[in-house]
């Protein structure tokens, strides 16, 4: 049995080391420094980066968490404190659907909402369709993260006379924290990486553009129009590309447990005394 | 994007097909027609849809097997 699992988890790890290899062989080559600093440059001349991408990628995941993090955490608190109302349950029910959709149907809904009557592409637009696929993960997340807040600690402030919102946001959200943000962080690398909601509303953009009402480049939309170009120049910088989105979101990752190791001690050095107020 | 973008149901396994989302993907930016945009927005109704129904049926099927468990072992 231990051989079988063990085999399953190499297997597992087959196909990231596969890619990481093949990203490597691929696009290490075109990592110089004008890839981070340059604006692409047109098919069948050398060099060109992809400067642009960079900077609309975080633009977009910028508006997308503005949108998606308080709402996400509101709507979490409320499912957690109304855990067996009939709203909560529809809620619950919608913000499973809304997270197991194909992102390429959030991309229409935005281009419906904000692309069609603005008449243009544009990056709030982008980033209301990334902040519409990450908001139920938030929102999934903080309720569950906040269920396992111990009761008496809100219970304790409710009896020194806190009112219900303070104890909220004050008690329990703060003893839910690293939860939410390990999730806060997980779905900025979700929210980094998605290519399909960002094909008509974001649009990309080839020039240098900090507009968030006009459309604007994203490094998983780059990556995507230059891996079906046929020119050898864009290909090689989609590699290269991908490389970088990789390397990004290892790096979130890398934080997310740096937060989770961190408030781990915090919490360990806090929850005694709480131990005592307990008995 | 690998999955070939053929309109037709393939033969077998190996054959290029189409799905519904790389079927978005690819023709909604270009899709010039009302009633092209129509289709599409269906396709995308249809998804929706799709989700909605596998989402009730997961669920269904989490309560089924928790009533199932002795009394106290609710999932």
């Amino acid at each position: 049995m231990t051989a079988l699992t063990w085999t399953a988890a190499i297997v597992a790890i087959i196909p990231l080391v596969t890619i990481l290899a093949h990203l490597l062989v691929n696009g290490l080559g075109q990592l110089t420094p004008s890839f981070f600093t340059q604006l692409p440059a047109p098919p069948g001349v050398r060099g060109g980066g992809v400067a642009n991408a960079i900077i609309g990628s975080v633009i977009l995941v910028a508006i997308a968490m503005t949108l998606a993090v308080p709402i996400g955490i509101g709507a979490g608190l409320y499912l957690a404190e109304h855990r067996r109302g009939r709203f909560a349950q529809a809620v619950r029910l919608l913000a499973d659907v809304l997270s197991g959709l194909p992102s390429i149907v959030l991309g229409i809904f935005a281009w419906e909402l904000i692309v069609r009557p603005s008449g243009h592409f544009s990056a709030w637009a982008g980033g209301t369709a990334l902040g519409l696929l990450v908001l139920p993960l938030v929102a999934r997340a903080t309720e569950e993260m906040v269920r396992l807040a111990p009761p008496s600690l809100s219970e304790a402030a409710l009896a020194l006379g806190f009112s219900r919102w303070r104890t909220s946001l004050t008690v329990v959200l703060r003893t839910a924290m690293p939860g939410i943000v390990t999730a806060v962080l997980i779905a900025m690398s979700r929210a980094a990486g998605e290519t399909a909601p960002l094909l008509f509303t974001a649009f990309g953009n080839p020039f240098w553009s900090v507009d968030p009402a006009r459309p604007i480049a994203a490094l998983p939309l780059q990556i995507y129009a230059y891996a079906q170009s046929p020119y050898d120049e864009w290909r090689a910088q989609a590699w290269a590309g991908g490389l970088v989105l990789l390397i990004l979101v290892a790096l979130i990752s890398a934080a997310t447990h740096a937060v989770i190791r961190a408030r781990a001690k915090i919490l360990s050095a806090v929850t005694p005394r709480v131990g005592r107020v307990d008995a | 994007m690998v999955i070939g973008n053929r309109h037709a149901i393939p033969d077998s396994l190996f054959d290029p097909a189409y799905t519904m989302a790389s079927l978005l993907a690819n023709e909604f930016a270009e899709a010039s027609s009302d009633a092209h945009l129509s289709a599409l927005m269906a396709v995308a109704a249809l998804l929706l849809l799709i989700t909605l129904l596998i989402n009730l049926l997961a669920r269904w099927l989490v309560r089924r097997v928790a009533t199932g468990l002795p009394a106290g072992r609710s999932l």
